[in-house]
């Protein structure tokens, strides 16, 4: 059967919320208005206002609301409505959901789920359409998913749910409306592992969220010219599935890294780093990275196409490195 | 913290175990903005919270009057919870208004907000040196602790004797003598537990 990414999210918080009573989602305009993408519709009517809670703009006051709840029994799931503004909830992220169940010898879980829409390509200009994965990085004791298809999605979002830690969870604004098979989707898919998308032998791209596509799109054009790519969708960005890459890079030895998000410190940074330290000699050429431009995403289409990651500038970056 | 407060007392309405929450904070903290978003988000959701404001004047060295745009009881009213302000440790008039602001956030469900003007008798941390206020200050709110002067109220009344207070006092010493030699005595962690409770499994 044929469903779309936002489909999928609304059929997982619509089992969450019905199998788990500790359940409820919080955040702007997702009750009456059913959520800027529409993604939470009909829950309202279907769970109540005191599990499905309109809020209002208050990012911190919600995201703290959120972990408080956690640490007293509940299962919160609180939507940033883009991933922009999850800048107004560092405070929140850095000095409080991260440190309670380390700093309690593991007596205080925060069991919290964000759900965020990040990503380019829409038109929504400088502060509407930001892939800022890579502060989020920075806070220790927390994880960060990012789906890349209908077929990922909901596993991925219902084992958030179940996790008892803070989870980012990412979507792809880009990615709502995009349908796919959905018959063999896992209903649990584990945090921290990655996949290999497309298996190949020239070169590996390690990609996540919606660039996963591109990447793909690029390795089904090359393998018509006899170039091989493998693609890893990282599915987990926090933390890290550096087992996956390390096999990969050991087996194909020339590496790509397309990230939508800013390359300076980014998660294709970091990435870089890890292969460095577990598997620098497995490598053939240096790692080429695809990241957004060091600008603000600027509204005017040929502007923002020019700034993000594309097929076009994955494919050249591939290319390179078969040359190399 | 306040925005957290605020969800460990959405969960106790949640699970309607009649719990409420008690809040401590500052007259600084007032003026960060997610203590705002905070006390509209407990009054928009009908928490059963109550805030106690400890106004000991200064945040580190900076006093209110430099640093509020209006009295601390006049903004929490404007969000429209209903507040009291005790002044100088005035503890029996906040004995009575606890318990009265109690007995409603658990009743109503909905939040109280108590303003206790009170003091910060020495600096912000053992590196200040208290040189942004007066000495007058200082005495006129000494002769106001409120150890001294609850102390003084129960030999007044005759609900003690100053025999009882000072065998009180010593009890209450060793107690905390003997906790902290408990925690004193606690076995060192050694730094193989370092990486423990990264995530809880």
């Amino acid at each position: 059967m044929m469903k779309s990414y936002g489909q999928m999210i609304r059929e997982a918080l619509d089992e969450v919320l019905n199998n788990d009573p500790t359940t409820l989602i919080i955040g702007e305009d997702i009750g009456i208005y059913g959520g800027a993408f529409g993604i939470t519709k009909g829950l309202l009517e279907k769970y109540g206002p005191h599990r499905v809670v309109d809020s209002p703009m208050s990012e911190q006051a919600i995201v703290g609301f959120g972990i408080g709840a956690a640490l007293n029994g509940l299962k919160p799931i609180v939507e940033i409505m883009f991933m922009d503004f999850m800048t107004l909830c560092y405070d929140q992220l850095f000095n409080h959901a991260c440190i309670f169940n380390y700093l309690s010898n593991g007596r205080l879980p925060v069991p919290l789920v964000i759900r965020v829409a990040a990503g380019a390509g829409r038109g929504y200009g400088a502060t509407h359409s930001k892939s800022l994965y890579a502060p989020l990085m920075h806070i220790p004791c927390i994880k960060i998913v990012a789906p890349s298809s209908p077929e990922n999605v909901k596993g991925l979002l219902k084992a958030s749910v179940q996790d008892k830690n803070p989870v980012i969870f990412v979507e792809h604004k880009l990615l709502y409306g995009v349908k796919g098979n959905v018959d063999m989707a896992q209903d649990y898919i584990p945090l921290g592992k990655a996949k290999i998308a497309r298996k190949g032998d020239d070169v590996l791209i390690i990609s996540y969220s919606k660039m996963v596509n591109d990447c793909l799109q690029v390795a089904d054009k090359l393998d018509k010219e006899g170039i091989s790519v493998e693609v890893i969708d990282l599915r987990t960005v926090k933390p890290i599935d550096i087992k996956l890459i390390k096999s990969s890079v050991e087996k194909i030895g020339r590496v790509v890294i397309v990230d939508e998000g800013y390359g300076e410190c980014g998660v294709a940074s970091e990435i870089v780093a890890k292969i460095n330290e577990h598997c620098f000699y497995s490598l053939d050429a240096p790692i080429r990275r695809v990241c957004s431009l060091d600008v603000p995403i600027p509204c005017c289409p040929s502007f923002e196409k020019e700034v993000i990651p594309s097929c076009e500038k994955i494919e050249s970056a591939v290319r390179g490195m078969v040359n190399e | 913290m306040v925005p957290i407060a605020n969800g460990i007392a959405f969960a106790n309405k949640y699970k309607k175990n009649d719990n409420i929450v008690v809040a401590y904070l500052g007259d600084g903290g007032i003026n960060e903005g997610y203590v705002l978003e905070a006390l509209n988000l407990a009054v928009v959701l009908k928490l059963p919270i109550l805030f106690v404001c400890e106004n000991n004047l200064y945040a580190m060295s900076t006093h209110v009057d430099r640093s509020h745009s209006a009295p601390i009881h006049q903004k929490v009213k404007a969000f429209g919870i209903k507040c009291e302000v005790i002044h100088n440790n005035d503890f029996i008039k906040l004995d009575s208004v606890a318990k009265r602001f109690v007995e409603e956030v658990r009743l109503y469900k909905e939040p109280r907000f108590i303003e206790v003007r009170t003091y910060r008798h020495y600096g912000h941390s053992k590196n200040d040196l208290n040189l942004y206020r007066d000495k007058d200050e200082e005495k006129f709110w000494f002769e106001k602790d409120v150890m001294k002067i609850v102390e003084e109220e129960l030999i007044k009344s005759k609900e003690l004797t100053q025999d009882d207070v000072n065998k009180l006092k010593e009890e209450y010493q060793a107690y905390i003598d003997s906790i902290a030699e408990d925690v004193i005595n606690l076995p060192e962690h050694t730094e193989k537990d370092v990486l423990k409770h990264v995530y809880a499994e």
